[in-house]
C-alpha cells in the first residue's frame, strides 16, 4: 500500500515537471491534441511499469523524451498504415487537425521526422548540441546534421512561402 | 532559426487540465513492476523476432553501404584522416571511399568532382550497375559551416554522406538513409 502511495507521489511530482515539455514534443510530431494526450498517457504507463534505474533528474527526463519520440513514431507509423478512413471518422480528422493549426507547430510539422527532436530540443527548449547528443543518445556530429537538415527544411518552407 | 516570438508561443503551449486526470487515473492502476516470468517470456518473443528478421534480411541483401578506410560510415560520423593528409597543395580533398550497392544507382554530388570506378578499376559515367565500387570524391571545402553531400540513388532509396566539420573530431563523414 505504502509503494503504491509512493509511486502515485512519484508519478505526480514526475508530470508536474515534465508534462508541458513532452505534450508539446509529442504535439510537434502527432499535429493532434487527442493523439499527443495519448502518445504522454503511454510514456507515463511505461515510466510507472519499468523498473528502470535513473542516475539522476536529468537522466530520468532524457528517458521520458526518448520514449516520447519513440512513441510518437509508432503511432505515425500506425496512422501511415491506416490509408483507408470511413468518411464518418474523416470529417473528425479533419477537425482534429485544426486543433493543431498555430504557426509553430505548422513549421515544426515541415522539419522532417528524424532531425525534428534536434531541432526541438536545441532552438525550442535551449539545450546545447552535446546535451541534444546525450538525450537523444548520439553523436555530437549526428546532431549537428540533423539541425543542419532542419534548418534546410525550414529555409525551403520560408522560400515557398515567398 | 526560430523567432522569440515563436519560441515563447512553442514554450506557452502547456498540457491541457484533462490530460493530468487521464495520465495519473490511468498509471495509478498499474504495478510498477513486471512478473520475471512475463519479462523473460518477452524477452525469449524479442529473441525469435530478430532471428526471423535477421535470416529475412540476410536473404535480401544488404543497402547501400558506404566505407572510408575500412570502416562503415555511419550516422555517428568517421573522421576523414586519409582524405586530409592526402590534401593537395590547393586545399582539395581526395575523400577515398568504397560503396556495396544493389542494383543500379547514381551516384553524384553538388560539390566537387565525383570519380567512380568498377571492380575492374574502369571508370564509370552515370549510373552504374556494379555491385562494389570504388570512389574518389574530390572537393575544396572552403567552409567549415557548410556541409557538402554525396548521394547514391537506387531502387531501395537514398543514401547521403554527408561531410561535416566538427570542433573537435576535425573533417568527419556521416551516413544518413
Amino acid at each position: 500500500m505504502a509503494d503504491i502511495i509512493s509511486l502515485k507521489n512519484d508519478i505526480e511530482a514526475v508530470y508536474d515537471m515534465h508534462a508541458d515539455m513532452l505534450y508539446r514534443l509529442a504535439l510537434s510530431y502527432l499535429q493532434n491534441n487527442e493523439d499527443a494526450q495519448d502518445a504522454v498517457q503511454d510514456v507515463f504507463i511505461k515510466y510507472a511499469t519499468a523498473s528502470d534505474i535513473y542516475r539522476d533528474e536529468e537522466h530520468k527526463k532524457a528517458w521520458l523524451i526518448r520514449v516520447t519520440v519513440n512513441r510518437c513514431n509508432d503511432m505515425l507509423r500506425r496512422r501511415k498504415l491506416r490509408t483507408h478512413i470511413p468518411l464518418e471518422e474523416a470529417y473528425d480528422v479533419a477537425a482534429k487537425h485544426e486543433e493543431s493549426d498555430s504557426d509553430i507547430m505548422k513549421c515544426l510539422e515541415k522539419i522532417p521526422l528524424k532531425n525534428r527532436a534536434a531541432v526541438i530540443l536545441h532552438y525550442l527548449e535551449g539545450y546545447s548540441v552535446e546535451e541534444t547528443a546525450a538525450v537523444l543518445k548520439i553523436s555530437v556530429s549526428a546532431v549537428k546534421m540533423r539541425l543542419k537538415r532542419g534548418r534546410e527544411a525550414l529555409q525551403e518552407l520560408i522560400r515557398e512561402v515567398e | 532559426m526560430f523567432s522569440n516570438e515563436q519560441v515563447n508561443a512553442y514554450k506557452n503551449i502547456t498540457a491541457p487540465e484533462e490530460m493530468r486526470e487521464k495520465v495519473l487515473s490511468s498509471v495509478g492502476t498499474k504495478k510498477k513492476s513486471r512478473t520475471a516470468a512475463y519479462r523473460y517470456a518477452g524477452l525469449a518473443a524479442c529473441l525469435v523476432v530478430i532471428i526471423a528478421l535477421s535470416l529475412v534480411f540476410s536473404s535480401m541483401g544488404g543497402a547501400t553501404t558506404i566505407y572510408t578506410d575500412g570502416q562503415v560510415i555511419t550516422e555517428n560520423g568517421v573522421p576523414v584522416y586519409s582524405a586530409v593528409s592526402a590534401m593537395s597543395a590547393r586545399g582539395v580533398f581526395g575523400i577515398e571511399l568504397e560503396a556495396e550497392l544493389e542494383g543500379k544507382t547514381v551516384i553524384s554530388s553538388a560539390d566537387g568532382t565525383v570519380y567512380v570506378y568498377d571492380e575492374n578499376g574502369e571508370l564509370t559515367e552515370g549510373e552504374t550497375d556494379a555491385e562494389k565500387v570504388s570512389i574518389i570524391w574530390d572537393i575544396v571545402p572552403t567552409d567549415t559551416e557548410k556541409t557538402y553531400v554525396l548521394t547514391f540513388e537506387n531502387s531501395r532509396g537514398v543514401t547521403e554522406v554527408t561531410l561535416l566539420f566538427d570542433e573537435t573530431a576535425g573533417w568527419m563523414l556521416c551516413c544518413d538513409k
